[in-house]
């Protein structure tokens, strides 16, 4: 061990001494390590012998010379050293003060360090394994169709993804990917996998190298027809293959398909996005599988493209590019795909091109780690003006023996540097348990396969732990080198109320500032959250199950009559189930949907008698779903009007249909829609009556405008399909999802795969920026307030302690207990009230910058403000009150023994 | 640059410094021997690390107070590389001089110990 060490210690010193003694310190190295006894001592003093020996080095080897000339003068390093230890031996006297403040910095530092582990993958060095990630871009099209909103993708056809290789200049290469669930294996050990489908060009354009075998080829993906074969992630490597060398060339079942393993992709590739993928395999696959004019198709768009920019091409030139390539190449017929614009962001952006979610909370998270750590310095920084008030009188002392007030600086600095240093260790620890608790509650859609603390973080939070020592440091150091000496030396001198007292009140108010800041974002996000919870949705999320089941390929039957009676068994067989399903225990009610709220979107032609057209609201045409008897029951949607859809609504029988309140008003004002007709479908369909009108539900977001929706009985759809089985109960954690299951698969042997999640857990993506903020900003306010809490009593104990003299001289003239308690927490309380006016001021006036992340909740919330402001000066009168116990104690007759 | 060295020039010798050239006037060796001599002839108190061990050798050589010299042949052989050093002539008399320099300080602290005013003789 000690042999490797100095090898490493070779390489820092200089090369003429390398050279004459390098070989024998190695020797004599080794036959350390195999003669000398070992040790923690030892070894330890072995790494400071090589850490200190480079710069003792240097320094003899500047003086030119040997012992004559070096004896002659201090090295400076050696007395850095000596100063070092000295400043070590004096926080070991303090442990508690050191250990205090090592902990509110280990907090302030390890939340940088936890965010920097963060920031440096989705934002600093992008996905991983991709070579030059700042210059791979993904590209959007933004189209304006007449009187709607512009809309923006990242989804193409093949045949813009042909157009762009073939005709843009901009790019040195165009792949295509789309990511999709797919499920791995079959029946009871079937389980759900990220697919990721490729072009063969993705790899080399990223500039990744397979772990093993290779990456597929444009021979492999022809538009013709795509060879099963797959290159497999890491993780899926070692979970399903056990690591094994022989994995290459077997093969496993995928979608019911039989796929080769060719490659195995590096750890932690995730392609362009930050995600886990299970499985690459040439993209074509897919293509097949949506439609079957798939390559010169315009309306199939289920296509990312990225693209790798020449170098010196602007992301506007490219983008320009793109739209000419595009607008010249498009032969479809809508206006609106004709006339759209293609442009090209950072592979950072979301599916519509602009910040995403995660890094908009990243950068929310980082500007509070970053307050965190400004409130810690403050705190730490008013403990050491109190503590350096303290030591006041040995600074002065060795001052007047002759340390230059340089060097009395210097080892103040030393002191905080190695506060912070402690500091940053413990952060450490901090990082680790924060940095992985983030990644799994706030980024859990990344790939994470490093260790929330890697060699990057480390050097981050050695450079964090520096610049806090330098800044927690700068004050008392300043001090130091302009104290009166005279006054210091003099017995009995107290601090005298003056700039000291001020400086350190300013720290305080600055603090309780941050901290009514950080609570109210808190307040505000809480209350966001509570608006979203009490929103009326239309339906129950917490209460419905979605059910989806996965079959084996009608490709295995035969085209012709044998096919569509499988094909018409299998739309059929979740409505025949229905009865099974609903004798479960536990089941409330259960029926069938196809096209549901948060769910799948579905909309066809619709005509009106007497009307030219559908109106069109700003969230466009009316949507339409598709539902067995009992639906609005199972989702809890009220039908206000006329009747719910029985079994005897079903295929052959009445076209009928329940309109939605939005979609009564709109279509049919001041009229009663039950009874009305619509034509529903292509070509010439037959009247569906009118017969219910349901209340309004939240089809797709949280936050939306509200759109038009109607119903029909499930069986009487034609042109979409895609049915999900629903199921209310009131027990979600009881054994109900695996009796589902058992049930479905025994009642099909074709089914490979049942999937099942609550409304609930779909929409919870959505409410995660909220939850997000709220917990964010609350943990960090909590913290905040109990820093500045220590603050407050910390400063109201040194004045008192500091006034001791005033407050007895007082009760020796008569001033009561009572005056004396009310004057100790006057000054909390004011320093309290002025963190709060500042606090408050800075929030309402950053209100604007949060509006657009709160939920119908105003920025300047009167509750929230006055909430937050009355519990910071609660906790200030309690932190006041504590020390103030001590003010009580002082007798009168001090006054008289001290002398005035 | 060391024609006419004074030997006065290197006093006090550093501790160190000091227990490597005891070691070496006793006999020649290498690092490793230099190390654990230094090790008993200071009772134990005196730790040279190997860092600073070569760092002093290589002030020593360039003052001239020590050079390199061939294996002992007493010596085990067991590694043909290992470079031993012993004190040049001049090395010598910084030794002696720094060692006479130290009796004078024990002497005199011995009379101070026994209540004993020194003379001058």
């Amino acid at each position: 061990m000690i042999e490797r060490l100095y090898r490493v210690l070779l390489r820092f010193l200089p090369r003429d001494f390398r050279e004459r003694f390098g070989q024998e310190l190695l020797d004599t190295a080794r036959a350390v390590d195999r003669h000398r006894p070992r040790g923690a001592r030892r070894a330890l003093r072995a790494v400071v012998d090589a850490a200190v020996t480079p710069f003792t080095l240097r320094a003899d080897l500047r003086d030119a010379s040997g012992i004559a000339t070096t004896r002659r003068r201090t090295i400076p390093m050696e007395s850095l050293m000596r100063d070092l230890r000295f400043a070590a031996r004096g926080l070991n006297r303090e442990p508690g003060f050191t250990a205090f403040v090592c902990l509110t910095l280990a907090l302030g530092i390890g939340a940088n360090a936890a965010m920097f582990g963060i920031a440096d993958r989705l934002l600093l060095r992008g996905p991983a394994h991709v070579h030059d990630a700042d210059r791979v871009v993904r590209l959007y099209s933004t189209a304006q169709p007449a009187g709607m909103r512009a809309f923006t993708t990242d989804g193409f056809g093949h045949v813009t993804y042909d157009l762009l290789r073939t005709g843009a200049q901009s790019f040195d290469a165009v792949a295509t990917y789309a990511i999709n669930a797919g499920v791995m294996g079959q029946g009871a050990g079937a389980r759900p996998i990220q697919v990721g489908y490729a072009s063969a060009g993705l790899f080399p354009l990223l500039g990744v190298q397979p772990a093993r075998g290779r990456f597929f080829s444009d021979m492999e993906n022809t538009p013709a027809g795509a060879l099963r074969v797959a290159v497999i992630g890491d993780g899926a490597w070692r979970e399903w293959f056990g690591s094994s060398e022989q994995a290459l060339g077997t093969t496993f079942t995928m979608n019911d398909e039989t796929f080769t393993v060719i490659g195995i992709a590096p750890r932690g590739f995730t392609g362009p996005e930050l995600g886990r993928v299970d499985v690459w395999v040439p993209g074509n696959i897919l293509a097949a599988r949506i439609t079957t004019g798939w390559a010169t198709a315009w309306n199939a768009q289920w296509l990312k493209i990225v693209g790798r920019l020449k170098p010196g091409v602007s992301f506007e030139q490219a983008g320009e590019d793109a739209t000419t390539v595009h607008r010249l190449g498009y032969t479809g017929g809508e206006v609106a795909d004709a006339t759209a614009r293609l442009s090209v962001a950072s592979l950072r952006a979301n599916e519509s091109g602009s910040e995403s979610t995660e890094i908009r909370v990243l950068r929310w998270l980082t500007g509070v780690a970053a307050l965190v750590l400004l409130i810690a310095c403050a705190n730490v920084a008013n403990l050491l003006l109190a503590r350096g008030m303290r030591r006041g009188r040995e600074v002065a002392i060795r001052a007047a023996l002759g340390a230059s007030r340089l060097r009395v600086a210097r080892l103040l600095l030393l002191e905080s540097v190695l506060f912070a240093a402690g500091g940053a260790a413990l952060g450490l620890l901090v990082a680790y348990g924060v940095g992985g608790m983030a990644r799994r509650a706030l980024f859990s859609s990344i790939e994470w396969t490093s260790s929330p603390v890697d060699l990057r973080v480390l050097l981050m939070s050695v450079a964090f732990a520096m610049a806090t020592g330098l800044l927690i440091g700068a004050v008392p150091a300043l001090r130091a080198t302009r104290a009166d000496l005279t006054a210091a030396l003099k017995t009995g001198a107290r601090e005298g109320g003056g700039r000291r007292s001020r400086l350190r009140a300013a720290l305080t108010i600055a603090q309780a500032a941050v901290s009514v800041l950080l609570l109210i974002g808190a307040g505000l996000f809480v209350k966001s959250l509570w608006t979203i919870r009490s929103l009326d949705l239309g339906i129950d999320p917490d209460q419905v199950l979605v059910v989806e089941v996965t079959r084996e390929s009608l490709a295995r039957i035969p085209a012709g009559q044998a096919r569509d009676a499988e094909r018409l068994r299998r739309r059929q067989f979740l409505v025949d189930a229905l009865d099974r399903v609903r004798a479960l225990p536990g089941v409330d009610q259960a029926s069938v949907a196809i096209g549901m709220p948060f769910g799948n979107r579905f909309s066809v032609k619709l005509r009106v008698p007497g009307l030219d057209a559908v109106p069109r609201l700003r969230t466009g045409g009316p949507s339409i779903s598709a539902v067995s008897a009992g639906y609005f029951d199972t989702v809890g949607t009220a039908v206000r009007r006329g009747r719910a859809f029985t079994t005897d609504d079903r295929a052959g029988t009445e076209p009928v249909a329940i309109v939605s309140e939005l979609m009564a008003q709109t279509i049919w004002p001041g009229e009663d829609p039950l009874g009305k007709c619509v034509l529903i479908g292509d070509g010439a369909p037959p009247c569906a009556r009118v017969i219910g009108v349901a209340e309004d539900t939240r089809r797709s977001r949280l936050k939306e405008e509200p759109s038009m929706h109607y119903y029909i009985p499930a069986g009487q759809e034609a042109g979409f399909g895609g049915a999900v089985l629903l199921v209310r109960t009131g027990d979600m954690d009881g054994p109900l999802l695996g009796e589902i299951r058992a049930l479905l698969t025994a009642l099909d042997g074709t089914i490979t795969y049942v999937a099942a999640e609550t409304v609930q857990a779909r929409i919870d993506p959505q409410m995660r920026p909220w939850k997000l903020g709220a917990s964010i900003f609350a943990m960090s306010g909590l913290l905040a307030l109990v820093v500045a809490a220590i603050g407050i009593y910390s400063v109201i104990s040194y004045l008192i302690a500091d006034r001791r003299h005033e407050i007895s001289v007082r009760l020796a003239l008569g001033a009561k207990t009572g005056d004396i308690l009310r004057l100790v927490l006057r000054g909390g309380l004011v320093m309290a009230a002025a963190g709060v006016f500042i606090g408050e001021a800075v929030a309402a006036s950053l209100g604007r910058f949060v509006e657009p992340l709160l939920f119908e909740t105003s920025p300047r919330d009167p509750l929230v403000f006055a909430g937050i402001g009355g519990l910071l000066l609660v906790v200030a009168a309690a932190a006041t009150l504590a020390p103030a116990g001590r003010a009580r104690r002082v007798q009168a007759i001090e006054a008289l023994k001290e002398g005035v | 640059m060391h024609q006419h060295p004074d030997p006065a020039d290197f006093l006090p010798l550093p501790a160190d410094a000091l227990f490597i050239m005891l070691a070496l006037a006793a006999e020649p060796l290498h690092g490793y021997g230099i190390m654990r001599d230094v090790e008993v002839r200071s009772e134990g108190k005196v730790l040279l690390q190997t860092g600073a061990l070569y760092r002093m050798l290589r002030r020593l050589l360039a003052d001239g107070l020590i050079q390199e010299c061939d294996r002992p042949p007493g010596a085990a052989s067991d590694d043909e590389r290992r470079r031993y050093y012993q004190p040049t002539a001049f090395g010598r008399e910084v030794l002696e001089a720094e060692v006479a320099r130290m009796s004078r300080i024990v002497r005199a602290a011995r009379l101070t110990a026994e209540g004993k005013r020194p003379r001058l003789v």
